[in-house]
């Protein structure tokens, strides 16, 4: 599940025990029967004014750690392809814009 | 809910009329069809009467009654729909309309700086409103830089001194 | 030679009065993001107040789009930018296709501060995104073209103001773009705004505007009709304000896509939304919204001027360094546009390096850049729709040392109108709204034709790229429009053909179905060559594409797929 953070508008990622992760690596990976119920009970950080616009991301089953299904969602966790200095990719993450 | 006028919580002298109720003595607030349709009630002496402009009715749909008529009300249905400025703007300019304009619907405290200076007089609030915060907020700027429905005097250039007062013609 | 340090040049110098205006607006937007973060304020309130200053909620953060209006930045300015480039983002920042800038990497929790310091040196964000007027663009050798008739950038400011929390048209159906040209060759795009204004002398010199209403490009690309032969200028704003009331009143609200004015225009007939506009204008009382002389020239008395005095030697040492430098020769073949002062010149600064980022410039750049401009050019630097900087008043014979300056910068590439002059969005790596990216397939093409022989034999040629079809990139607009798309979560690009923004003004033509990134780039490719074998001398690509046929170039684009 993924959301911006209001404060800075900084991508992140539900991680276990309903902390909010930079880096993908650090998300919980839920099976699709449960995801939308997971959504709803994740609004609760949305009143909480934590972050915004809670929602969920298709992951590509092939990869083991969690990689996104779309181009978008893979270059909202890596950074811009244009720019390998910027973003979390630059950081050392897994994964990457293209 | 509270009417909002001037930045104060005043009281409210108005009620608004179904359009199948029997006239009361007070001061009403009508549909449009039924100012349009009900001669009666247009006629009745001494009866003090006001109107709710649909918001996708220009306000020249409201010519033939201007003189029969002591409030307008112009409504917002959210508060990014902005028409109800240009028929608070037309009534005056326009039309000459020199009585109340009320406000109703979402309106954001942010926007009562401009619903005054399009010669809106009155707010219908939510109910948890605090009058501060909107007086607050209308008296963040003291200049414009066009011409209002307010009496304001020119600064210079396009400026205006901003007079969030009483509309310049009512 | 120096500016004038007390006004800037080309662009209205603030009074105190109008920074103190700034500074309630930046008051006012703080409270505003408290409000928001306590709660006060639902994400669904907040979110057009944070519009109407510029920021966005985009693909990696915060984008807060900065204001340049009329594209025009003092040195001062600029630096500020750069300053802000690297205290509160990733050190670079991106010119638009409005001649605003973006910056990508923003917090909510230092807007307030980022406005802050922009009111210090006249600058803000105000209205640059949401329902309301936006940036007023307009032409790029504005108050230096030999060809201008008038200097539209007064007139700009004056709408500026006049636009300024606007009480009636601050929530318009949906957003609202105007553009001023002081020429009659259209540089603007006035055609594809929702008002164009052409500014030119009528009887006796009197200052009047050609006015068109209803272009547009974006989903539904359309060209404006023309409202106004000659509207006077102290008629100008009371004539907006009917033209406003009219959309405002009768704009539709009920479906984002079909909300602007060039739909209204289209959806009543251009006889019936002209009509709607003299009658509303014929109501509005003009003496209240009377444009006097007086106010102009205040305003233009707001406004520096450049220091133009060049030795009368100028152009003979242009001509020789010219002559021996064959690199700085080509540059100015492609880079510089005629002044209407003897002895001056302005010149582009290409911001589309080969592979670079279109529009891109570092903090590094910027800063030296504002150093150049003061030192050759009034203090005064330009940004272009196309995605560009301009030196508008060069000394032609300072012309070389700044071209060798320029040069170690990286900012000398001599490409300017030529086919490697790329105007392309952000495109997916930045945008949310995106389907594609548009950056990549830039890149390709401008290696592809980085020769520059090759680029100067092929001559002028617009590519514009839009990463999807709300269109920031005007592909419509160009000889060769690219718009990405999303086939099955592949990028594919449909190609345009026979797009142009001025007075002959035109929408691109889709040749056939989007193909994948290199076979998009193959097409251009062999489109390009078949131009280059059979156009006649002197023809243009739209022209050639015009004479020969759409059908014609859809089988030489497809030839290989």
């Amino acid at each position: 599940m993924t959301a911006n953070r209001l404060r800075d508008g900084q991508v992140v990622w539900l991680a276990p025990e309903g902390r909010w992760a930079e880096d993908i690596a650090a998300a919980e990976v839920f099976d699709n029967g449960i995801i939308d119920e997971a959504i709803s009970r994740a609004r609760i950080f949305e009143e909480q004014r934590v972050v915004l616009d809670v929602y969920g991301v298709e992951l590509d089953s092939a990869h083991p750690g969690p990689v996104p299904v779309t181009e978008r969602e893979r270059i909202r966790a890596a950074g811009p392809s244009v720019r390998p200095d910027l973003g979390q990719q630059a950081k050392g993450a897994t994964v990457h814009a293209s | 809910m509270p009417l909002l006028e001037c930045g104060r919580i005043v009281r409210d002298s108005w009620q608004k009329l179904a359009d199948d109720a029997a006239l009361p003595s007070a001061p009403c607030i009508l549909s449009l069809s039924r100012l349009q349709q009900d001669e009666a009630v247009r006629t009745t002496p001494h009866l003090r009467l006001g109107v709710v402009l649909p918001v996708d009715q220009p306000a020249e749909v409201l010519a033939p009654y201007l003189d029969r008529l002591s409030l307008v009300a112009v409504n917002f249905p959210t508060f990014r729909d902005g028409r109800g400025f240009t028929q608070a703007r037309s009534l005056r300019e326009r039309l000459a309309f020199r009585h109340e304009i009320r406000a109703t619907g979402n309106i954001l405290p942010d926007q009562y700086a401009f619903l005054l200076r399009c010669g809106i007089t009155t707010v219908e609030m939510q109910d948890d409103s605090d009058p501060a915060a909107w007086q607050k907020a209308a008296d963040r700027f003291s200049f414009a830089y066009q011409p209002s429905e307010l009496k304001e005097p020119v600064l210079s250039g396009l400026r205006r001194m901003i007079r969030l007062g009483v509309p310049r013609n009512a | 030679m120096q500016a004038n340090a007390t006004l800037p040049v080309g662009t209205y110098g603030y009074q105190p009065v109008d920074l103190a205006f700034l500074n309630d607006r930046v008051a006012q937007f703080r409270d505003q993001v408290a409000r928001r973060l306590s709660g006060d304020l639902s994400e669904d309130e907040f979110k057009p107040l944070r519009l109407m200053n510029g920021l966005y909620l985009q693909l990696h953060a915060y984008m807060l789009r900065i204001a340049i209006p009329y594209g025009v930045l003092s040195a001062a300015q600029l630096r500020r930018l750069a300053r802000i480039a690297r205290i509160y983002d990733r050190g670079y920042g991106h010119f638009t296709t409005r001649q605003n800038i973006q910056f990508n990497w923003i917090k909510l929790e230092e807007a307030a501060d980022i406005l802050a310091e922009l009111a210090e040196v006249g600058m803000h964000a105000i209205q640059t995104s949401g329902n309301c007027i936006r940036n007023i663009t307009s032409d790029e050798f504005a108050g230096a073209a030999a060809d201008e008739l008038l200097d539209p950038r007064v007139h700009a400011e004056i709408l500026r103001q006049w636009s300024t929390l606007h009480p009636e048209f601050s929530f318009l159906p949906r957003k609202f773009k105007f553009a001023i040209s002081g020429s009659p060759h259209d540089r603007v795009a006035a055609r594809f705004h929702d008002i164009g204004l052409v500014a030119k002398p009528g009887a006796d010199g009197a200052v009047g505007f050609e006015v068109f209403a209803g272009g547009g490009l974006g989903r539904t690309p359309a060209i404006g009709i023309k409202l106004r032969d000659w509207l006077p200028e102290h008629e100008l704003l009371a004539y907006m304000e009917a033209i406003l009331r009219v959309y405002n009143a009768y704009g539709r609200r009920d479906n984002l896509y079909k909300a602007r004015l060039k739909i209204l225009v289209r959806a009543v007939g251009r006889d019936a939304f002209a009509e709607k506009v003299e009658t509303e204008y014929a109501a509005i009382p003009k003496e209240r919204y009377g444009l006097g002389p007086e106010i102009v020239d205040a305003i233009r008395a707001r406004f520096g001027k450049p220091h133009l005095d060049a030795p009368e030697d100028a152009p003979a040492k242009l001509s020789d360094c010219r002559r021996r430098d064959p690199a700085f020769d080509l540059w100015v073949r492609t880079n510089s546009h005629p002044h209407r002062a003897a002895g001056y010149i302005s010149i582009v600064i290409s911001l589309k390096p080969n592979g670079g980022i279109p529009g891109d410039a570092s903090a590094v750049q910027m800063d030296a850049i504002a150093d150049l401009a003061e030192q050759f050019s009034s203090g005064e630097i330009r940004v272009t729709h196309l995605q560009n900087l301009v030196l508008g008043h060069v000394r032609q014979d300072e012309l070389y040392m700044l071209w060798q300056a320029l040069g170690s910068l990286g900012l000398a590439t001599p490409n300017q109108g030529l086919i490697t002059d790329i105007v392309c969005c952000p495109g997916l790596d930045y945008c949310a709204l995106a389907n594609a990216r548009s950056i990549p397939i830039s890149q390709r093409i401008s290696e592809r034709f980085a020769d520059i022989e090759l680029q100067e034999q092929i001559g002028r040629l617009r590519i514009n790229i839009s990463g999807c079809i709300n269109a920031c990139g005007h592909h419509h607009n160009a000889d060769i429009g690219i718009l990405g798309v999303d086939k099955k979560g592949e990028e594919f690009f449909q190609l345009t053909f026979g797009g142009c923004a001025e007075e002959d003004a035109a929408i691109g033509q889709i040749i056939g179905t989007a193909l994948p990134e290199g076979a998009a780039v193959n097409a251009i490719s062999r489109v390009i060559d078949t131009y280059l074998a059979r156009r006649l001398p002197n023809e243009r690509f739209r022209d050639t594409y015009r004479r020969l046929g759409a059908t014609f170039f859809k089988e030489v684009a497809y030839a290989a797929a």
